[in-house]
């Protein structure tokens, strides 16, 4: 492969005074380089350009699935996302291979982390479904 | 309508090797033909673009169809992990369907009734190069009477094709068919996207940097042989102790915090970039379990020195394992200062090999 690190890296996701947008349309691009290193090889590189392009296709996944949950929820007139939702909608969108794995994985973090903050209880989720979709194998190596 | 009709063929090879059976077309489509646009580098250079759209069709014959997925996705899991270039290609694929990998074929005019799919990989890289707005992949879906492809908009064009999603117009327009249940929400993520082009929130280009002031900071930093920055070894060992004594305060850290962790990459790319690397295979091979969180925290000391905010401890901790780290997630937090010493040991023996 080629090599990934020519002139400076993006940063991706950023805090601060930062007026870039991509922080509020991407994942931070640091950490799906992370996920993606899971499973390339020690040796292994991956380009610069690999990671954007994935960095997009998450992030646009994300969308794709939250869209359909926040839809659910709009019908329902509730008013927050919660991680059954995103589990519903990844089955109605034709990925019901992940839903097991999903429910069962959210059961075992709801059970580790408990649900003292509703808010955060929901915002958690998405990540890790973001974790767990990059790297299906690892997931059900640890299920 | 422009479109290209040579495939990648490297690729071609790596995704077939996992392709899954073809479906055979039924009758009413045998007037369709499907076209993929591939920019190959040349063909970049003089940006051209191709447009595509979106036909829906045989939802009803989805349910029969739909078993059919649960049974070829647990052989299509072993086979990701090959060489170099296929785990990358194999796990774009899964990720972008039911746990199929993705399937490549010639295009064959004659054979109307086949249809030759096209792994997303090669052509969203095309695309990308040629700057076009954000697509969308559909997946893999083994169906009787639909086939799959990608599905790439442009904000204008997608509003102009929103228009030509009729099946009269399937044989002139050349549509990419997509999986029925995601028609509607493929529609809402095309109108979403063109509301925020209108509203000017999409990103048109990556900048090099984020911020302004940790970049010159950067580019005043001293430079070794090869362009690494010097004192890495220095910056480690006190990251180490540092993390070690704030680790009581990173529960304090609310979530919102986790996105200051990645900023550091814009500041030291290049350091953060090798050395990033580096350490996580040497965890790889002694703490094969702890890998994910061994990288997480070293990336972690490395943000520390660079930003006033604390480190997330618990969310780096849930964020970097799976399912099976998760039974251990109140053992992983009280061995943290542990990990952070050996995570800043295994980064100090790696920049001394370097």
């Amino acid at each position: 492969m080629s090599e990934g690190f020519d002139g400076t890296e993006n940063g991706g996701g950023g805090g601060g005074g930062g007026v870039g947008k991509e922080q509020d349309r991407f994942l931070p691009i640091a950490n799906i380089g992370r996920i993606m290193r899971r499973a390339v090889p020690e040796n292994g590189k991956i380009a610069k350009d690999s990671k954007e392009s994935v960095q997009e296709c998450v992030s646009e996944f994300i969308s794709f699935i939250t869209s359909e949950a926040s839809d659910k929820c709009l019908k329902e007139k509730r008013k927050t996302i919660n991680g059954d939702d995103l589990i519903w909608s990844m089955g109605t969108l034709g990925f019901e291979d992940y839903v097991e794995p999903l429910k069962l994985y959210l059961r075992l973090y709801r059970e580790t982390e408990g649900d003292t903050k509703g808010s955060r209880a929901s915002e958690l989720p998405v990540k890790k479904d973001v974790v767990l979709n990059g790297d299906p194998g690892s997931s059900f190596e640890g299920m | 309508m422009l479109s290209f009709k040579q495939s990648h063929e490297g690729f071609g090879h790596v995704a077939a090797a996992g392709a899954g059976p073809q479906q055979q077309q039924q009758p009413w489509w045998a007037g369709s033909q499907l076209l993929y646009g591939e920019a190959s580098p040349e063909e970049a250079a003089l940006r051209d673009g191709g447009q595509f759209q979106v036909v829906p069709g045989g939802r009803a014959a989805l349910d029969p169809a739909a078993p059919e997925p649960e049974k070829t996705a647990v052989p299509a899991m072993p086979k990701r992990g090959g060489g170099g270039g296929a785990p990358e290609v194999l796990k774009f694929s899964v990720f972008s369907g039911n746990l199929e990998p993705g399937d490549t074929g010639e295009k064959n005019r004659e054979h109307s009734a086949t249809i030759a799919m096209q792994s997303p990989l090669p052509e969203y890289n095309g695309h990308f190069e040629l700057g076009l707005g954000q697509s969308m992949v559909s997946p893999n879906y083994p169906c009787i009477d639909q086939c799959y492809g990608l599905m790439t908009t442009y904000a204008m064009k997608s509003m102009s094709g929103g228009r030509m999603l009729l099946p009269l117009n399937a044989p002139a327009d050349a549509p990419i068919y997509v999986n029925a249940k995601q028609y509607e929400g493929i529609l809402r993520r095309r109108r979403a996207r063109a509301k925020a082009q209108r509203e000017n929130r999409l990103v048109k280009g990556r900048k090099p940097y984020l911020h302004e002031s940790r970049h010159r900071h950067a580019m005043r930093r001293a430079r070794g042989s090869g362009g690494r920055f010097l004192n890495t070894k220095k910056e480690a060992t006190a990251a180490g102790c540092g993390g070690s004594s704030k680790t009581p305060l990173a529960s304090l850290v609310s979530p919102a915090d986790v996105a200051h962790r990645p900023g550091s990459g814009g500041r030291a790319s290049s350091l953060s970039g090798s050395d990033v690397s580096s350490p996580g295979g040497v965890m790889y091979d002694h703490h094969r379990h702890d890998d994910a969180d061994a990288a997480d925290h070293y990336n972690s000391i490395d943000h520390h020195l660079r930003t006033p905010f604390f480190t997330p401890l618990p969310i780096i901790m849930d964020s970097g394992g799976g399912g099976g780290d998760h039974a251990s997630h109140s053992a992983a937090a009280v061995a943290a200062p542990f990990r952070w010493a050996t995570a800043a040991g295994d980064g100090c023996c790696e920049l001394l090999k370097a």
